[in-house]
């Protein structure tokens, strides 16, 4: 009998209460998984954007609440052409409207020239040449079942689709691409522009290019180099972070009471056999080890049984037809280890005074402790 | 010679209002096998628990095969080497076979797997259990948990077995067989035997009886 085969049987000798426990804790490390998946989702799915294109960072407009909602005037795409260190920039325009029974149905207004910078890139048909034609994205055309050759009905007018394309991330491939000027004159929006990719001359610093770009046209345009900084604009992704922050710091102080909670009622039940385990010779260090040994293998188990909470909840979810089209959740290694790390400082914080308090025990008091 | 000596042993609670032990000397040799008897709360067990270092003393001093106890300070490893305790209630871990609780006190060793298991075991067959090695504490009846509690508390070789009325929880029969046993284990291996009993058959058995009252020893005779 070693220590570590003690300690899980100690864990399964009051089976109900470690279950309770265990749920407690992992239903704190499902929500910081859930929520962290979709923040990052969300980041992604508009960072996406210059992942798949040729286009190096992309510039939106300073303190829009959302990448939906950001306005940039169109002016401002051949101001920045002649910053220096920039070889070319093309605006896109970005709506969202109803398409059947999907409320949030995606709509991207592209020059040619931004379509390529871009990275969509045709896998069927041919690039748009009229007002009244358009493109459609690989999942857009699942969704809708339209491909080239049929004709769909966005605000209220018929379009030709001409083309397919594809460009391997979620947001873009979920809509539907007109011409800059149609999607203006349709979404009212007449000089104004969502976005701007910006292509960087081949020598040029990116980063004291950006810099440079956010100090010259401070308070109105802001740069974006990836999907970390989507949060620059994207406040729906910020706030879930930081919804998802405070549920860690929730999860540690609340979990951390119901191991605590759990661990004390569990070290006074056996506080006679504590009291022999000392006068048999255990040191207060091993005594302690059992105890925060107890806590951390509740906490170990939490993150497996949140892990499968968290997918439980995020699997159905990113199969939903409209949430699918703008976010597909992301798993990072490092949400992971976040969620790893509060499930075991929750064990910790928890189970610090028990296995404290077991340690110190008087053997002779403990003995006579009934 | 003598392996526990006590000089004016004083234990006193709440500001000396409560006088467990008051002024106790008593010299025990090595190999003796001595009974300490008075009624509830003439002070037995306080003794006891100071003399296998579980406590210590308000006053005076414990020599242990020569240690000063108050000068002990690892006082965990000096029970882990010296000493082994029976209680009056087995306090078995439920969940642990019988073997598994004999080889509780052997988690701070660093004896192999095998080792742990075969002291376990040899133990166990000593107090007549070897075929019960893996019954849990519940499917065994009072006698017999007590008889795991010896085998646990001699696991470690102690040199001395301190054991607080060890019988008390088991009917006459078995506390026969428990004091056989423990009788037995003293003549056989020298180990020095301290039972705090009740009970004066228990009591008869050892070479010496110490009889206790109010904190102090009030008589030392030698049993018939």
């Amino acid at each position: 009998m070693k220590l570590v085969e003690l300690i899980p049987k100690n864990v399964l000798r009051h089976k109900t209460r470690t279950l309770l426990t265990l749920l407690g804790i992992s239903i704190g490390i499902a929500t910081i998984l859930a929520l962290g998946a979709v923040a990052d989702g969300l980041k992604e799915s508009f960072g996406g954007m210059i992942a798949s294109g040729e286009a190096d960072f992309i510039v939106t407009q300073a303190g829009a609440s959302d990448m939906i909602v950001s306005s940039v005037d169109e002016e401002r795409v051949a101001d920045l052409e002649r910053v220096d260190g920039i070889g070319s920039a093309h605006g896109a325009a970005f709506a969202v409207t109803r398409y059947e029974d999907n409320p949030y149905f995606f709509v991207l207004g592209l020059t040619r020239e931004a379509a390529e910078a871009g990275g969509f890139s045709l896998v069927e048909g041919r690039q748009s040449a009229a007002a009244n034609e358009a493109l459609v994205g690989k999942l857009a055309a699942e969704a809708t079942g339209k491909r080239p050759g049929d004709s769909i009905d966005l605000f209220g007018e018929s379009f030709e689709i001409v083309g397919q394309f594809e460009t391997g991330e979620q947001m873009q491939d979920s809509a539907v691409v007109l011409q800059t000027r149609t999607l203006q004159r349709l979404n009212d929006t007449d000089g104004n522009l969502t976005m701007i990719f910006i292509d960087a001359e081949d020598d040029a610093d990116i980063e004291e290019l950006t810099a440079r770009i956010d100090k010259d046209f401070e308070g109105e345009l802001v740069t974006i180099k990836n999907a970390a900084e989507m949060g620059r604009v994207d406040q729906g992704a910020e706030i879930l972070d930081a919804a998802s922050w405070m549920i860690s710091a929730l999860a540690i102080l609340i979990g951390g009471i119901g191991v605590m909670n759990t661990m004390i009622v569990s070290v006074f039940d056996r506080t006679r056999e504590i009291g022999v385990l000392k006068a048999v010779g255990w040191r207060r260090r091993t005594v302690m080890t059992m105890i925060l040994g107890e806590a951390v293998l509740i906490g170990l188990a939490a993150i497996v049984v949140g892990s499968g909470l968290a997918m439980l909840v995020l699997v159905p979810l990113s199969n939903v037809d409209v949430v699918k089209s703008f976010l597909m959740p992301a798993y990072s290694v490092g949400l992971w280890v976040r969620a790893a790390v509060v499930a075991i400082l929750v064990a910790v914080v928890g189970g610090m005074y028990p296995a404290w308090h077991a340690a110190n025990l008087s053997p002779v008091e403990a003995l006579r402790y009934e | 010679m003598a392996i526990i000596e006590a000089y004016d042993l004083m234990k006193h609670y709440d500001d000396g209002a409560i006088k467990a032990l008051d002024g106790v000397d008593l010299s025990i040799e090595e190999g003796e096998f001595v009974a300490i008897i008075g009624p509830s709360g003439s002070g037995k067990s306080t003794l006891l628990h100071m003399l296998g270092a579980l406590d210590s003393p308000t006053s005076g001093r414990i020599l242990i095969d020569g240690v000063d106890l108050a000068a002990e300070r690892d006082l965990a490893g000096f029970r882990r080497r010296t000493v082994g305790f029976v209680f009056q209630l087995h306090n078995l871990i439920p969940t642990l076979t019988a073997e598994e609780n004999v080889e509780i006190p052997l988690v701070e060793s660093r004896l192999k797997r095998l080792e742990r298991r075969s002291r376990a075991k040899e133990l166990l067959s000593r107090v007549g259990l070897g075929k019960r090695l893996d019954n849990l504490p519940t499917k065994l009846s009072g006698g017999e948990r007590q008889r795991v509690a010896i085998a646990r508390a001699l696991v470690n070789g102690p040199r001395i077995l301190i054991a607080d009325e060890p019988t008390g929880a088991v009917d006459s029969e078995n506390s026969v067989r428990i004091m056989e046993l423990l009788k037995e284990i003293n003549r056989s291996t020298g180990m020095t035997l301290l039972v705090v009993t009740h009970d004066p058959e228990v009591a008869e058995r050892a070479d010496r009886i110490i009889r206790m009252l109010d904190g102090h020893v009030v008589e030392r005779e030698a049993a018939a």
